[in-house]
């Protein structure tokens, strides 16, 4: 009797689904750590700090160019200040906590990166006031193996994607000052959050529009919203900027090293022959761009050859369903305002897959900037949100809807970067890549 | 600080016994006017600088050339033809500056007679008129200097006309001041939020087709005309701007003049915003603004400002402070090597002006002005 109780309990304890939330970010939290060490540098920092900078670093993709920038920082040097310095202080304190180790560059970031799942999860419910989709979104994003991966290394992503998920939240609830305060973290983090920022005053511009009788009423009303998030964002980046210039003494002002990151930015043009990867290819899952191999380590045993590390860049089954999120989107978007009735979720959607994705066409295709396909992953939220949210309420598009989500961790479990001998054997058995 | 609108000096000379108070106004503003065409008068020695001085050593002035068809200018249509005319008529340089100068005490005389007709509208004293456009070091020192007494000439004119309700002349002069100096096209949105709502449209072409119809017949002539006229400035670097402090190296001014841009948009949308907010205060606010975020704000553009001060009747410490620093720009300018750069006497003076201007902004938005009656 006590203990079928105690049995219900804890049912009841799983059944709530914030702690399910909890429990999916601290597994996420377990599998980066786990994955964490890996690869583990065969040379000493002081040989991997100027460029080239060789394969037993154990540095992964951008990591090349962050670590060592880090590495200088510490020396006092104003070194990479075409980035904000947030991202690069917390790869800092980690060394400086942890040792020049993967464990110092990697576990702040990859901190950063699990607790983005759980405010993942937190925006699509304040968004939906469902616990499902919440549930579902934060899934999504917790089995994206791209994302994963990007945030479990040392680079500016995880910061810049948790700080402008915690911004989103705060601002959905509408607690303004705090949310221009966590843009200005990620803004501070990674300059291209400011696209997060613009989509989430766009969408309150809609917001306004669609509820107040003028559109002087809505305009005083956005831009009073505006000063409290744009102008609190801001000045915690110049602040971030001021400090970062004035201890390594780059900069005269922080204004003048935001000219710096504003034309360095400009002046990455690619040029004809150059191999681009256009935005559309991050999408496209008939013409994807190929897999892009950030550290790969190959064995060759008995003539079958595995990949017992191997952090790639690729496009996931979220990344799949893009265009049919954003069409729907749009689609619900109507049919709700022709029902007279303010489409929320579905404008936030859009706002926040036009100006975290759509933007970067004319940027690659017009100004002929360079563009990457992991820029996408700041746009994974909005996608990680539509998908439950088009496909909730009915037991077939639910069935579909969890088939995607079972093909996600799929995909998450194939491709994971640091595997352990069995799920290699398993995978090298039904024939899979590993 | 604001002085009431009925004190006693005022109410001496507000009957309109004798002919007014008008007379006096004008008689001291043809002082003002000497004064300022001795100053910058380029035969007597050690003469303060003055940028029409400055346009004779061009062949568009000494030529003459037809501005914007033989040569290029930098100021719109209006103010080229008031070089060209002075050109033409004066001949040799104490002609054209005589010419010019009296062209410009036309506009100065003007802008006394419609201030002055504003300002007794809304009961405001006159000496408020006299103080402002008449003792202001600015006027001394900048009046006969560049086209900014034209734009105030015709704007105040056109505000005038506004306030009497006849709208199409109002909006005909609004168009000639747009075509003097473009800045007053930031006043429309206002000036339309004060227009019948059955009239904007009206307003709005008035004040829109002799200003696009002399620039499209200059298009005409020549193509070349708007990147030499307008797009010059877009093209300028930081000139007594506040934000050269943020901005201290000549490099970073692409990123100061979007800075720029930035500002002067969401301080507009801000004033355009205001509710129910009194015309003049809110004329007076977005040039303020403007001034404020221009990258661009040389001392003459303090011009704009003077006889709006006066219509509101208000005297602020900030204002002597704002008129000390403006003058000084001028008179420590040649005396630094580099008086653009940030370190520079010129500059630290600007960035004292605009702090001045600041603080009369916020006085004026949280009105403190003295209340006109209506």
């Amino acid at each position: 009797m006590l203990l079928s109780q105690e049995l219900r309990g804890r049912v009841r304890f799983l059944g709530n689904p914030h702690i399910l939330l909890i429990l999916l970010t601290a597994l996420i939290l377990g599998l980066k750590l786990y994955i964490l060490p890996n690869p583990w540098p065969k040379l000493p920092p002081e040989e991997c700090t100027e460029p080239p900078i060789k394969t037993d670093c154990g540095l992964i993709f951008d990591e090349a160019h962050y670590v060592p920038a880090v590495r200088k920082m510490m020396r006092g040097e104003a070194v990479n200040n075409e980035h904000p310095p947030l991202s690069k202080a917390l790869i800092l304190a980690g060394i400086l906590l942890f040792g020049d180790n993967p464990w110092g560059w990697r576990l702040l970031i990859t901190l950063c990166g699990a607790l983005s799942i759980y405010f993942m999860g937190r925006v699509a419910h304040s968004l939906t006031r469902s616990w499902k989709t919440g549930l579902m979104a934060a899934a999504f994003l917790a089995f994206d193996i791209s994302a994963f991966n990007l945030s479990s290394i040392a680079m500016l992503d995880a910061p810049a994607m948790l700080f402008s998920l915690l911004a989103a939240y705060l601002f959905l609830e509408n607690r303004l000052m705090l949310s221009g305060l966590a843009m200005g973290l990620a803004l501070s983090s990674k300059t291209s959050s400011a696209f997060v920022l613009i989509s989430l005053l766009a969408f309150r511009f809609f917001h306004e529009v669609y509820w107040r009788d003028s559109l002087r009423e809505a305009l005083r009303r956005w831009l009073s919203v505006f000063e409290k998030v744009g102008f609190i964002s801001f000045a915690v980046l110049i602040v971030s900027l001021g400090i970062y210039d004035y201890s390594l003494n780059a900069f005269n002002t922080p204004f003048e090293h935001i000219d710096y990151m504003l034309n360095y930015h400009s002046s990455l043009r690619y040029k004809e022959g150059d191999v681009v990867y256009l935005p559309l290819s991050w999408t496209n899952p008939i013409f994807p761009y190929p897999r892009t191999p950030y550290f790969v380590v190959t064995v060759t045993v008995d003539g079958r050859e595995y990949h017992p590390v191997a952090y790639y860049g690729m496009q996931t089954p979220l990344w799949w369903m893009t265009w049919l999120v954003a069409a729907l989107s749009a689609i619900m978007a109507y049919g709700e305002l022709r029902r007279g009735r303010f489409p929320k979720v579905e404008m936030f959607i859009l706002s926040w897959f036009i100006f975290t994705y759509i933007v970067y066409f004319p940027i690659a295709h017009i100004l002929g900037r360079w563009v990457y396909p992991f820029y996408f992953y700041m746009t994974l939220p909005a996608i990680a949100i539509g998908l439950p949210r088009i496909l909730e309420g009915e037991s077939f598009s639910e069935t579909i809807l969890l088939l995607l989500l079972i093909s996600q961790i799929i995909w998450f479990v194939v491709w994971f970067p640091v595997k352990p001998q069995w799920l290699i054997d398993f995978l090298l058995f039904i024939g899979a890549p590993a | 600080m604001g002085i009431g609108v009925r004190d006693p000096m005022s109410a001496s000379f507000s009957r309109d016994e004798g002919g007014g108070p008008l007379p006096i106004i004008l008689a001291a503003g043809l002082s003002t006017f000497l004064i300022s065409f001795i100053l910058h008068h380029p035969d007597i020695p050690n003469s303060i600088y003055s940028d029409i001085v400055s346009f004779w050593s061009r062949p568009l002035a000494y030529g003459p050339l037809i501005p914007y068809v033989e040569s290029s200018f930098e100021y719109p249509p209006i103010s080229g033809l008031i070089l060209y005319v002075s050109s033409i008529i004066g001949r040799n340089l104490n002609g054209y500056y005589l010419t010019f100068s009296l062209i410009l005490l036309s506009a100065y005389i003007a802008t006394l007679i419609a201030t002055y007709l504003i300002s007794r509208r809304r009961g405001v004293g006159w000496e408020y008129v006299l103080m402002f456009l008449v003792l202001s070091p600015s006027m001394y020192f900048y009046l006969v200097y560049n086209f900014d007494i034209v734009l105030t000439a015709f704007l105040m004119t056109s505000l005038l006309l506004l306030i009497k309700g006849r709208i199409v002349s109002s909006a005909l002069t609004f168009s000639l001041a747009a075509l003097s100096k473009l800045s007053n096209l930031i006043l429309l949105p206002i000036i339309l939020m004060h227009v019948e709502r059955n009239k904007r449209l009206t307003y709005l072409l008035y004040a829109l087709a002799p200003f696009a119809a002399v620039n499209l017949t200059l298009y005409l002539i020549n193509p070349v005309v708007f990147s030499e006229t307008y797009l010059y400035h877009v093209r300028w670097g930081l000139e007594n701007a506040w934000f050269i402090v943020l901005f201290p190296s000549e490099g970073s001014w692409d990123t100061a003049r979007l800075f720029s841009l930035f500002l002067a948009g969401y301080g507009l949308l801000k004033v355009y915003l205001i509710d129910d907010m009194e015309l003049f205060r809110r004329v007076f606010m977005a040039f303020a603004v403007l001034l404020l975020s221009s990258y661009v704000f040389t001392p003459q553009m303090v011009i704009w400002l003077l006889p709006l001060l006066a219509v509101l009747g208000r005297v602020s410490p900030a204002y002597y402070v704002m008129e000390v620093a403006n003058v000084g720009i001028i008179l420590t300018w040649f005396l630094s090597p580099e008086p653009t750069k940030w370190g520079s006497l010129p500059q630290y003076l600007a960035v004292l002006r605009a702090s001045a201007l600041f603080y009369l902004l916020m006085e004026v938005y949280r009105g403190g002005a003295s209340q006109p009656r209506a």
